[in-house]
């Protein structure tokens, strides 16, 4: 792809991929290292896109590649260096409990509540992205929100 | 309560995206890695200019080796005609009629005077004297085939009973094999393809 494609890619779909290392990582330099490589890997892509939503999605599976690839190297070798450290996402006041909520989820059901709730993707497309069958993603949905309703009702009843 | 959780997640998800400097130092690193994908792309550009030259010499080499550049006949009661390459190799051989010779013989890819010798000596076995006549449009060339040939018959003749020492061929044969030299060039047809009608086919 060249090199002015993936500029106007990083302005229009940077926000989404941002996102999607968010569900995953913790390190602010392990989220810029992601990002990065995921335009990288965009920069030495061969094939054409059919659209924008095609490069979209594309950008998204990459994205969680490279997250779930890093978590499990890091998984496999332990070591925490001086320069990582956490890097305070910004937020506002009334996100907070629900993006803590969302981050107590695990991984997979992350992925899909946003694929689905924030970016309107269809449980088919999101197994697409995942390599899962719909039915995967429907349970995923399903527990997900289950998980999430529980925690934000319990939240406000004890607040 | 659905739309409603959906809703609180938007809102949620709204204020995290990109930040500049993330965006800047991405932008910086697309285009650190742009021209070595350009130089890349050029490697392989002329990685693929060099093969399709080596195939275009190679297709060349091939075509220039099966290209007949002269033609050998020789006479005997079945006539065999040989085409051969500019590096005096049998690339084609073609009998009048009847195959029963060359069905012993493998003269293909042989050099034209072990050529003529083996099949000197296979017409001799039949009684035959063959007469040689060598089609080319260079002269010089043509005199070259001519010798080949005879030093391949003189060899074949060596080696059957009825044996002559070289260069002691009859002032009758050298006589009919110069008329035979001058008859004609490549590009006429041979008395075979005449009779047959056909153009050369390789066997």
């Amino acid at each position: 792809m060249q090199q002015r494609q993936v500029e106007e890619s990083i302005a229009r779909h940077g926000d989404t991929v941002r996102r999607v290392c968010f569900l995953y990582l913790s390190c602010y330099a392990d989220v810029e290292d992601v990002f990065q490589e995921t335009f990288l890997r965009l920069l030495t892509r061969k094939k054409l896109f059919a659209d924008q939503e095609h490069q979209k999605a594309w950008l998204i599976r990459v994205a969680r590649n490279l997250c779930t690839d890093l978590l499990r190297r890091k998984k496999r070798h332990p070591a925490l260096s001086l320069e990582e450290y956490d890097h305070p996402i910004p937020q506002k006041e009334e996100s907070g409990p629900v993006l803590e909520a969302v981050l107590g989820l695990p991984p997979n059901y992350r992925l899909a509540i946003y694929l689905h709730c924030v970016e309107g993707y269809a449980a088919d497309e999101i197994a697409a992205m995942v390599h899962r069958r719909p039915n995967t993603v429907y349970s995923w949905l399903h527990r997900g929100r289950a998980l999430l309703r529980q925690t934000l009702e319990g939240g406000t009843t004890d607040a | 309560m659905r739309e409603n959780l959906d809703e609180q997640l938007r809102r949620a998800f709204a204020p995290i995206g990109a930040e500049e400097p993330m965006r800047q130092q991405a932008v910086r690193a697309v285009r650190a890695a742009a021209p070595a994908k350009h130089r890349r792309h050029k490697l392989r550009l002329a990685l693929g200019c060099l093969v399709l030259a080596l195939v275009v010499l190679a297709g060349g080499g091939w075509y220039r080796y099966l290209d007949p550049s002269a033609r050998v006949v020789v006479q005997a009661d079945v006539p065999v005609e040989l085409a051969v390459n500019r590096a005096d190799r049998v690339i084609a051989v073609q009998a009048d009629g009847s195959s029963e010779l060359l069905t012993d013989l493998d003269l293909k890819g042989k050099e034209v005077g072990e050529a003529c010798s083996l099949l000197y000596a296979a017409l001799a076995e039949r009684g035959q004297q063959p007469q040689v006549t060598v089609h080319c449009n260079d002269s010089q060339r043509r005199q070259q085939l001519q010798r080949r040939c005879g030093q391949g018959k003189a060899s074949a003749s060596q080696g059957s009973a009825a044996a002559q020492p070289q260069g002691s061929q009859s002032s009758a044969q050298k006589g009919r094999e110069q008329s035979c030299i001058s008859s004609g060039g490549c590009g006429q047809k041979t008395q075979i393809e005449r009779r047959q009608g056909h153009a050369w086919q390789e066997e």
